[in-house]
């Protein structure tokens, strides 16, 4: 063989791999090479001789797996070298990287590759137990064994390898001379190494008990690196550790590292990622005040010269696409920093008011390169979203400074307190001193973020709608939240901002309504223009928003302390000159200058984003302000009672309701083919229902009669998705009515609305002919769709009259169901309609009659549909496109769940097992209906995820409920019940464990009774699910919150099957390797005892199973160390 | 049989009077509903709206499958402006033969029905082998705007008890 020949052959079939149409030749090339005969000696030849880069990085690779499988040798035997032996691994890297040149980066090679073969996430799959690979990290970790040694090893290699780099004082080295750190290897797996041993997960430090069995599965579990993001902490080092991790020369060092790789983004990257673990060291790792403040120093002067650079580098900055990177990583610095260390101790430096001084002004660079136009054609490059992030992270620092020296100053049982009270006494902590700093800089970055917001408004126009189901208000939350924390803390200054800044828009849109002009005097107004304005405004109301009240769902939500504390001063000035008052004034004005009349020019120029914002805005602040209830402060502000309040207190709040109530209609009509303000709109309602005192409010006002009847004639006319939740809304509202007159009147006009379309297409002489006919069909699906939202707005105040109006049409309904059977479209609205009704409707409140007149309709309503359905054969044409396949199954599915669960509401007993009345009850209907639906489902249509988790829902509730009926439960169902408990699909497989229990129980306690017959068809079953238990327990990946349902199973099945589970015990341990037996042996023995003899007989509740529930965990705990293999 | 009744029509009585299409706003169309898009009738399979800039007014994005032909077809339309729908009728014949490529159905006067033709594909097949074995089969013809396919078919239940697997006895009394 021809050595340079072949190496010749080779490099050309790498080159033919980079090309498409070559590839292949290439492949074969490559693949012939490998079976061809002396190619190792080729092999040596062409890796040190190549130049080029495909095969250079092959020899990276080769050397990479060589050096894993070395690391992946000396882990498996490290069993059987004795500790002081185990130490030629440390000596071994030491004395490869204390020589030069390529053995140097072998060394630093190896160290790495064992670091990555001893840790939890990176260890390859070897095949040995679990215990294994926890004993030899516990072993590589500890004390001073190998990871502290190969961190003062990688130290010297940087430090090495940093002189390169580092021009020298004296000026003897010039740039010129200085190599490129690309080309560095050695540098670059030292610097990998460094962040892995600075990211590295210490077993007792950071452990969660459950977490060391169950992660084992690394790869699927949040890599560590994501979880120190999410977190925002640096975790925990031993305090062996403190010597080198506190030494100033190793900080300093790290800082310089990341100047002088500059030229490399990996190693940027990585030098980073260390820094930014270095910068929140905790302080427990300190011994005394003088470490803190020495680290406290250098960390502070390293970061102040990377703000500096950041702003040096301004000029050139757009030729630099490392500087988004920089960016954040500086602030993820800061924050790390800032957020680890209590603020009392940060104040003992004397140089963190400058400090924080740049960091304010950082937080305000950031915000406005968010809005800088930086290609000059309108678009936003992608460093704004840079800059965001590092907004977004700077932000969450100020919150929390903010919100420590509240809690100091005021404390607070229920937060967390970081600042230590008698520690910060000791020290010159001056809280009123910094709070005063942070007021200043809370001013400054609120202001700067309205602004910027208005800024960035200017290219609205720019923006693509693309963000679905998103809203600002959500995508923006957490930052809205945040900038309200501290705009709050200068709240008279914010809030006037904000009003000025309102009016102002308020103002230029009245101007241009009016006119047609531009403020400016321009008269063709740029679509720009106007979008703009819009966008601004959308969000100074959402500032607003959030500035004046908090967000929360089912509480009572009240005016923020510091507003109220505001406003209540002030009211000497009247309600007029009240910034709390004033503000929500102007957004209702410009709520009302945009409700315009729809046929008006005007209308087409208004947006419906920002109506669908104002009315968030009046959905959320309404809850809070309107008709204010006094009783629940302890101090009150006068101004927002009169502007507000109830008219008991002399408030104005009923005129703005009955404004909102005329808004409401307004806005309908306009956006009456827009679904998002419709939503909306309807959510404020909705929300409002919840409030006595709003909802009160509405059903006073005659507009609200007015209101009702609009909505129920021009139903039709609104968008599909509207129908129901808007009756829905009306009903609940209406059903607040404490006069049960008026109530029935309220219900009387929904209920003729609903009645008067059903009965104009149902009553048709021609309906025969015409009931497939559009308009017809409109009718009844539109009907239909109003009865679903009153079955869905049933509660106790209206239960008996929503039943008995629905009942009217009950046979109408299977009417429908017979005439429509072929038009899925009205098949899926009648299935809905009863799903909503048994899930809502208080069957317990009802009367005997009543109750069998439902039960009646429901198994006619599975009978018309098995009936229409089984053995049915649909052409391709309309299953495709179906992106809901078989949903009218699914709907068919709950339906009899939500029965089963009405079985066991309220004071009703129905579970008639000795009812010889010959009446109708539940388990004959759910029976019923599940027998009709069992044929029209086969295996195929189970592995849809929605359809296969309503199955196991019923069939888990079906046994859980009726046990003693289950004596033909047929087989089918028992089998793919058993699937269930292997899917990873969690629902399902908790469900499918809380079906197994019952059954298990009911097997024991009839085997007790002698009533062997009864359940022996079972005993097969039963067998098989133990094992599927065991299975899943020891041998798999297990989800630890099914250890509560399993250990319920497990305890049933091991009382019904003792036979059983003794002798797969016996074949499970029979099935070890003999050194594990005894040990296993003796912990089966432990779980065995722990299992009572008999156990309760109806339920089993989590009481009963709590101490075998233990006993089992000790056990998983124990066996699974050993048991699971990787 | 129970739903015996509603069968008395045939397509030409459920289209005499009623206009081929009906008019509807964009924004009140339907999911799983039809609409005439390029002038076919289609069922809407996705429906979805978008907006021109973040505070234009609303579009609306159709998309359908031709109910002859399964073929996709797009449309996009301010939401506020009108569309055709056309009128839909589904029904379910008695299949008496096949017959050179048509299907030969029982209308419900008695007379017979042969100008549909049997659908392409698996369905149609399984209609001729169900056929072939003598099974008794209802197929439900779909029509609009003049013309005619059959989309699904089923054995005519001889005995709405046999099918049905009672496990529970107390139903009985019932039905």
């Amino acid at each position: 063989m021809d050595l340079s020949v072949v190496h010749r052959q080779i490099e050309e079939a790498c080159n033919d791999m980079q090309v498409p149409a070559t590839r292949l030749a290439g492949e074969q090339v490559l693949l012939s090479f490998k079976q061809a005969s002396g190619n190792l000696e080729a092999c040596k030849y062409i890796l040190v001789d190549s130049k080029m880069c495909m095969i250079l990085s092959l020899a990276n690779y080769a050397r990479e797996q060589l050096l894993h499988a070395i690391s992946v040798v000396t882990k498996r035997s490290l069993d059987d070298y004795y500790d002081e032996e185990k130490q030629a691994i440390l000596a071994q890297v030491q004395e490869l990287v204390s020589s030069t040149g390529y053995s140097q980066q072998i060394g630093i090679g190896l160290a790495n590759a064992l670091t990555d073969e001893f840790s939890t996430t990176k260890s390859s799959n070897v095949g040995v137990t679990w215990n294994f690979h926890k004993k030899s990290k516990d072993f590589f970790e500890a004390s001073a064994n190998i990871l502290l040694p190969f961190f003062e090893i990688v130290l010297r290699v940087l430090h090495q390898q940093l002189q390169l780099y580092t021009v020298k004082e004296n000026g003897t080295e010039t740039n010129s001379h200085r190599p490129d750190p690309r080309n560095d290897t050695l540098l670059a797996i030292a610097v990998a190494l460094a962040e892995k041993i600075l990211t590295w997960d210490f077993s007792n430090l950071n452990d969660t008990v459950l977490a060391g069995t169950f992660i084992l599965e690394g790869s699927d579990t949040i890599l560590p690196e994501d979880e120190l993001f999410l977190t925002a902490k640096t975790r925990a080092f031993p305090p062996q550790w403190r010597n080198i991790l506190l030494n100033s020369d190793v900080l300093q060092m790290f800082f310089t590292l990341l100047k002088a790789v500059q030229e490399s983004e990996m190693l940027m990257h990585r030098t980073r990622q260390c820094l930014i673990q270095l910068s929140g060291l905790r302080v427990e790792i300190f011994e005394n005040e003088a470490q803190i403040k020495e680290y406290m120093s250098i960390i502070i002067r390293g970061i102040m010269t990377f703000i500096n650079d950041l702003s040096v580098d301004l000029p050139e900055r757009s030729a630099s696409h490392e500087y988004g990177p920089r960016l954040l990583g500086v602030t993820q610095m800061i924050r790390r920093f800032l957020c680890t260390i209590p603020l009392d101790i940060l104040c003992s430096n004397s140089e963190i008011y400058s400090f924080l001084q740049e960091v304010a002004q950082l937080t305000a660079i950031c915000l406005r390169e968010t809005s800088t136009d930086k290609d000059g054609l309108g678009y936003l490059v992608e460093e704004s979203t840079w800059s965001m992030e590092a907004f977004d992270e700077l932000l969450a620092i100020w919150v929390k400074l903010v919100q420590d020296v509240q809690n100091y100053i005021n404390p607070n049982p229920y937060s967390t307190h970081e600042i230590d009270i008698t520690r910060a006494q000791m020290s010159s902590f001056n809280p009123e001193g910094i709070m005063g700093f942070l007021a200043e800089a809370s001013y400054h970055i609120t202001a700067t973020y309205i602004d910027t917001r208005i800024e960035i408004a200017k290219f609205a126009i720019f923006e693509e709608d693309d963000y679905g189901e998103y809203k600002d208000w959500d995508t923006y939350g957490d930052q809205l939240m945040s900038i309200a924390i501290l705009g709050r803390v200068v709240g008279q200054k914010t809030l006037e901002r904000l009003q000025g800044l309102l009016h102002e828009r308020f103002s230029r849109l009245k101007t241009f309504f009016n006119t047609g002009v531009a403020v400016d005097g321009s008269s063709i107004v740029s679509y720009n223009y106007l979008s703009s304005l819009h966008e601004a405004t959308h969000w100074l109301i959402l500032i607003s928003g959030f500035m004046l009240t908090d967000s929360g769902e089912s509480e009572t939500l009240l005016v923020p302390d510091a507003l109220m504390q505001l406003s209540i001063p002030q009211s000497n000035l009247g309600k007029n000159r009240d910034q709390v008052v004033m503000l929500p004034k102007i957004i209702i004005e410009i709520l009302e200058l945009f409700s315009l009349d729809s046929s008006t020019v005007e209308a087409s120029h208004c947006s419906p984003r920002v109506a669908e914002t104002l009315f968030w805005f009046l959905e959320r602040w309404a809850k809070t302000y309107l008709l204010i209830d006094e009783s629940y402060y302890s101090s009150m502000s006068q101004n927002l009672v009169a502007a507000f309040g109830k008219p008991t207190s002399q408030g104005e709040g009923i005129r703005i309701l009955e404004l909102i109530i005329e808004l409401t209609k307004r806005n309908f009509v306009l956006w009456n083919a827009d679904v998002d303000p419709l939503l909306q709109i309807v959510r404020m309602l909705n929300s409002f229902a919840k409030e006595s005192a709003l909802r009160n409010g509405l059903l006073q006002s005659e507009k609200f009669i007015s209101l009702i009847t609009f909505f129920t004639d021009n139903l039709n006319t609104l968008p599909e998705v509207i129908h129901n939740i808007l009756i829905q809304t009306i009903t609940i509202i209406t059903s607040g009515e404490s006069n049960p007159d008026l109530r029935l009147n309220y219900f009387k006009i929904i209920a003729q609305a609903i009645e008067k379309r059903l009965i104009n297409a149902l009553q048709r002489p021609d309906f025969d002919q015409k009931y497939q006919q559009a308009d017809v069909m409109t009718d009844v699906m539109n009907a239909l769709e109003m009865f679903d939202g009153l079955a869905l707005a049933s509660s106790i105040s209206n239960n008996a009259m929503v039943f008995s109006f629905c009942a009217k049409y009950f046979e109408s309904f299977v009417r429908i169901l017979q005439y429509y059977q072929n038009c899925p479209e009205v098949v899926i609205l009648v299935l809905r309609f009863f799903k909503s009704f048994v899930g809502h409707i208080e069957f317990s409140q009802l009367a005997t009659e009543q109750n069998q007149l439902a039960y009646k309709t429901i198994g006619e309503i599975f009978k018309v549909y098995s009936e229409a359905n089984l053995g049915k054969n649909l052409s391709k044409l309309i299953e495709e496109g179906n992106e809901e396949p078989y949903s009218d199954i699914s709907i068919l599915l709950s339906l009899l769940s939500e029965l089963i669960a009405t079985d066991f509401r309220g004071f009703f007993e129905s579970d008639s097992a000795q009812d010889t009345s010959g009446n109708l009850n539940v388990p004959n209907i759910v029976f019923y209906g599940i027998n009709q639906l069992v044929p029209l489902i086969n295996q195929e249509m189970l592995k849809i995820p929605r359809l296969c988790s309503g199955y196991i829902r019923l069939v888990s509730n079906i046994i859980e409920s009726y046990p003693h009926r289950l004596i033909n439960l047929s087989a089918e169902l028992l089998n793919s019940l058993m699937a269930s408990l292997d899917t990873p699909i969690y629902d399902v497989a908790r469900q499918g464990y809380q079906a197994i229990t019952p059954l298990a129980l009911f097997a024991h306690n009839e085997e007790r009774k002698k009533d062997i017959l009864a359940v022996q068809h079972l005993y097969p079953f039963l067998d098989k699910f133990l094992q599927i238990v065991f299975k899943c327990l020891l041998f798999k990946d297990f989800e630890a919150n099914l250890i509560d349902p399993a250990a319920e199973s497990l305890v049933a099945l091991i009382c019904a099957r003792r036979n059983s589970y003794n002798s797969l015990v016996s074949s499970i341990i029979a099935q070890q390797a003999p050194d594990t037996r005894n040990h296993l042996q003796e912990a089966f023995y432990n779980l065995s005892i722990s299992v009572t003899e008999t156990l309760p007989e109806s339920v089993l509740r989590p009481r009963d199973v709590s101490g075998f529930r233990e006993v089992l965990f000790r056990f998983l705990m124990d066996v699974r160390g050993f048991l699971r293999i990787k | 049989m129970a739903d015996e009744e509603h069968q008395h029509h045939d397509f030409q009585e459920a289209g005499s009077g009623a206009s081929a299409t009906y008019p509807v706003q964009c924004s009140a169309l339907r999911k799983n509903g039809y609409v005439l898009l390029k002038n076919r009738p289609c069922k809407i399979v996705e429906m979805s709206t978008s907006k021109t800039g973040k505070h234009g007014h609303a579009k609306v994005h159709l998309v359908g499958l031709d109910i002859f032909t399964g073929k996709k077809l797009e449309d996009i339309s301010p939401s506020t402006h009108n569309m055709d729908v056309p009128n839909v009728t589904r029904t379910e014949y008695q299949l008496l033969n096949i017959d050179d490529g048509f299907l030969s159905l029982m209308t419900s006067d008695g007379s017979t029905k042969d100008d549909v033709r049997v659908p392409e594909a698996e369905i149609g097949e399984k209609i001729q082998s169900d056929f072939d074995e003598g099974k008794e089969l209802l197929v439900t013809i779909i029509s609009a705007m003049g013309e005619e396919a059959a989309i699904s078919y089923k054995e005519a239940p001889r005995c709405t008890y046999t099918c049905i697997q009672l496990v529970d006895s107390q139903i009985l009394k019932f039905y």
